[in-house]
This record gives C-alpha cells, sequence and structure tokens, in this order.
C-alpha cells in the first residue's frame, strides 16, 4: 500500500496521501511527518461524517473537490472507503485522477481486506505492511490506530462510482 | 406545528416542518427523549443554525460564525421558523458538554433576562449589503446557466439573501453543511480559506464558490459537467455590466 500511495505523490503537486476504511479510520498514509497522526485521523473522521449528509445531496458521491487560498483537498471514494490526497494549489486534476484511477483497484483490495480483518482488535497495533503488491489484500492492516476510537454509527458509505 | 413536508428527493432521509405553535424546545425535548441521533437544521427569515444531537444529547451547534452553546442560546431565541432533520448525520465537533435539560432551563433564563432588559439583544440580521441588488441580478443570470439546477447566494454567516423559495432553503442547509465541512478539513491541514468546495455524485452536483463576502451554492444537474457550469458562472462574474 505504502508503494501505491508514494506513486500517488509522485504526481507533481500532490503532497501526500492516505486511505480510510469506512468509519473514517486511518488505514495508511504517506504523508510529511508534520502531518502527525492525530492530524491526519481528525481529517478522516470529518470527511466520513460529513459524507453521509453530503450524499443526501448529490446521491453517491464521485468526488470531493476542495480548493482552498493554499492547497487542495481531493477525496476520492472507494467501494469501502476513500482515498484523500493533499495537493498544492496548482496540481493538475485530470492527471491526478488519472493515477488514483490506476491505483484505484489495488486500493480497493486493500481496503475491503482491512475491513474484513479490522473488527476483532481495532486498537491494536499493526505490523508495517510489506510494498509487495500481492500482499496488500492479505497484510493490509490499520497503520493509524490512534484515530479509531469507538466505531461510530453509521447508516451508509460512499458506494463507488 | 403544521403537516411534515416532505421534499421528493430527501424523502427517505428525514422530514421537514415548521415550528409555529411548537417551540423549538419541544422539538429537542421529544428528539431528547427520543435519543435522536442527527443533524436539526433550523431556519429563521434568513439565518439558518445546525444542532447536532447523539444518542439524544446535543454535542454540537452552529450558527453563522458561532459554535456551541452560544450557537445553541442564539438559535433558541428565535421566535419561530422552519426545521429539517436529518437523521444519523453526524459531527466530529463536540462543542457541547451539558445536558439538554441544563441548555434548555439556561436558554430560557437567557430569553427572560433578554426580555427584561437585562440582557443586549444579539445582533440582528445583517445588514442589506449596497452591492445586493446586483448580486442577486447574477444569480438570477447563474440559474440560467445550461446545466445549472438552482443556486443561492448566502453570506459567509450562512444568511441567505433574496430568496425564500422552498428550493433556496433547502439548498441554504445543504450549503452549510458542505462549508462546515470544508472549513474543518482546510483547518486540519492549514490549507488556508475556503475558495471552492464541489461534490460530484450520481444525481446532481453541489458547487460552491466563495468571495469575500458570500457564499455562492449551485446544485449542478447530474448530466452535466459541475467544472463547465463553474467556469460559465466565472465569466459571467467576471463579464462588464
Amino acid at each position: 500500500m505504502q508503494t501505491l500511495l508514494e506513486n500517488l505523490n509522485a504526481v507533481p503537486g500532490v503532497v501526500g496521501s492516505m486511505i480510510c476504511d469506512v468509519e473514517g479510520r486511518v488505514v495508511g498514509h504517506a504523508f510529511p511527518a508534520e502531518f502527525d497522526d492525530a492530524v491526519l485521523a481528525g481529517a478522516a473522521a470529518v470527511l466520513a461524517d460529513g459524507s453521509v449528509g453530503l450524499q443526501t445531496v448529490t446521491g453517491p458521491i464521485g468526488l470531493v473537490d476542495l480548493r482552498y487560498g493554499a492547497a487542495r483537498v481531493v477525496a476520492k471514494p472507494l467501494s469501502h472507503g476513500l482515498v484523500l490526497l493533499l495537493c498544492e494549489k496548482s496540481v493538475n486534476l485530470q492527471r491526478l485522477l488519472i493515477e488514483v484511477a490506476v491505483a484505484g483497484k489495488r486500493l480497493e483490495r486493500i481496503a475491503t481486506a482491512v475491513e474484513v480483518a479490522a473488527p476483532a482488535e481495532p486498537d491494536a497495533a499493526a505490523p508495517a505492511e510489506p510494498d509487495a503488491a500481492a500482499g496488500d489484500a492479505a497484510g493490509a492492516a490499520p497503520e493509524s490506530p490512534s484515530g479509531s476510537g469507538k466505531p461510530k454509527k453509521k447508516t451508509s458509505w460512499w458506494p463507488s462510482v | 406545528m403544521g403537516p411534515p413536508i416532505r421534499s421528493p428527493k430527501d424523502a427517505s432521509e428525514g422530514f421537514e416542518g415548521a415550528i409555529v405553535g411548537l417551540g423549538l424546545s419541544d422539538v429537542i425535548q421529544l428528539n431528547g427523549q427520543n435519543r435522536f441521533s442527527g443533524c436539526i437544521t433550523v431556519h429563521f427569515d434568513i439565518s439558518t443554525g445546525l444542532l447536532f444531537f447523539r444518542d439524544g444529547e446535543i454535542i454540537h451547534a452552529e450558527q453563522g460564525s458561532r459554535i456551541g452553546e452560544q450557537a445553541f442560546y442564539e438559535i433558541m431565541q428565535w421566535p419561530g421558523g422552519r426545521f429539517s432533520l436529518q437523521p444519523n448525520v453526524t459531527t466530529t465537533g463536540h462543542t457541547i458538554k451539558r445536558s439538554v435539560s441544563y441548555l434548555l432551563m439556561e436558554a430560557h433564563r437567557l430569553m427572560d433576562e433578554r426580555r427584561s432588559g437585562r440582557l443586549e439583544t444579539p445582533e440582528g440580521a445583517p445588514e442589506e449589503e449596497p452591492r445586493r441588488d446586483r448580486a442577486m441580478t447574477i444569480v438570477d443570470r447563474i440559474r440560467q446557466i445550461p446545466g445549472a439546477a438552482y443556486a443561492v447566494l448566502l453570506t459567509k454567516d450562512g444568511a441567505r439573501l433574496g430568496d425564500d423559495s422552498f428550493e433556496a432553503e433547502s439548498l441554504e442547509g445543504k450549503t452549510a453543511y458542505l462549508a462546515m465541512l470544508a472549513k474543518r478539513l482546510g483547518q486540519a491541514f492549514g490549507a488556508g480559506e475556503v475558495l471552492a468546495a464541489t461534490v460530484q455524485g450520481t444525481d446532481q452536483h453541489l458547487l460552491l464558490l466563495a468571495t469575500k463576502q458570500h457564499h455562492l451554492s449551485v446544485l449542478v444537474k447530474g448530466e452535466s459537467q459541475p467544472g463547465l457550469v463553474e467556469s460559465e458562472i466565472r465569466k459571467l462574474v467576471a463579464a462588464p455590466r
């Protein structure tokens, strides 16, 4: 998973990327050190919480694109979670979305595997995951349990579009 | 309270109604007793307030730039309005720790004090801006852009300008929600002020454009490209009058 995230980070203008599960927990990330686990967990939770209300407006969500004075945040739903990218303002969104699509299938396998594996010990520290693509689905586990907390009630999640 | 009014689109997600004849405190008490989890959006005149419940307790409130108990008390002193309930909509904000009973009693105490003149009345509706007419003209023209299903102009405090229709009221609540989400994510990442936000969906897209004083919210038809609609809007706004 780390390799996939670092590939996304290689797109010019991408600062960091992370994958969150359906409960808004960070599954894995490739962010610079100044973005600590608490920041990433908070962002993931905000997005997960907000998504439920937003999809009552738009139907199943395909993309969230937030532009700020100093950055751009892009979130793309997976079938069992989402990938979030923090970018510079100047990022080429079209190119980024192509890269996300290329990585998407493998990211979805990871998210699916995590959802199946995670509920037993949600707060247990997870071992570092090997980069091998073949190990993605089998070895994936939450990398940042600090943001998990108690599972939240949620009636729905973003289906993949 | 009038009969619940259902929007065809949102019929499955909650209900809406008027608060005339039934105080907001009654609505809050009922939802507290029913251990409601979700969001109540309250509209009064051009203002909008958000009350978030978790298991019957109020955990967060927003009204304009106010949050927490101050927002709650502000909403409570509105003399009437309309509300909409969105079950299971949650928030990461947890600005209120006190019980519903305490909040209601404190709200009524503050209202009594205001009535007796011991407290100043909170700020009224925002003053009408000098360029409001021009802004509303632009909104009318934006609604004519192919692909734009509806558009509404709000102040950054969430107050709707110049449109009392049901569609505008509905879009106002959705815009407040998106603006709140974008603001929180921006704060988390230190990304600066929100300039624009787009949510692309299969049914329709929600587009939020921020200016110094306003939020322009546009509902874009699902079959249209929000990016194209946005560029048309920008052309229109930039065009000399």
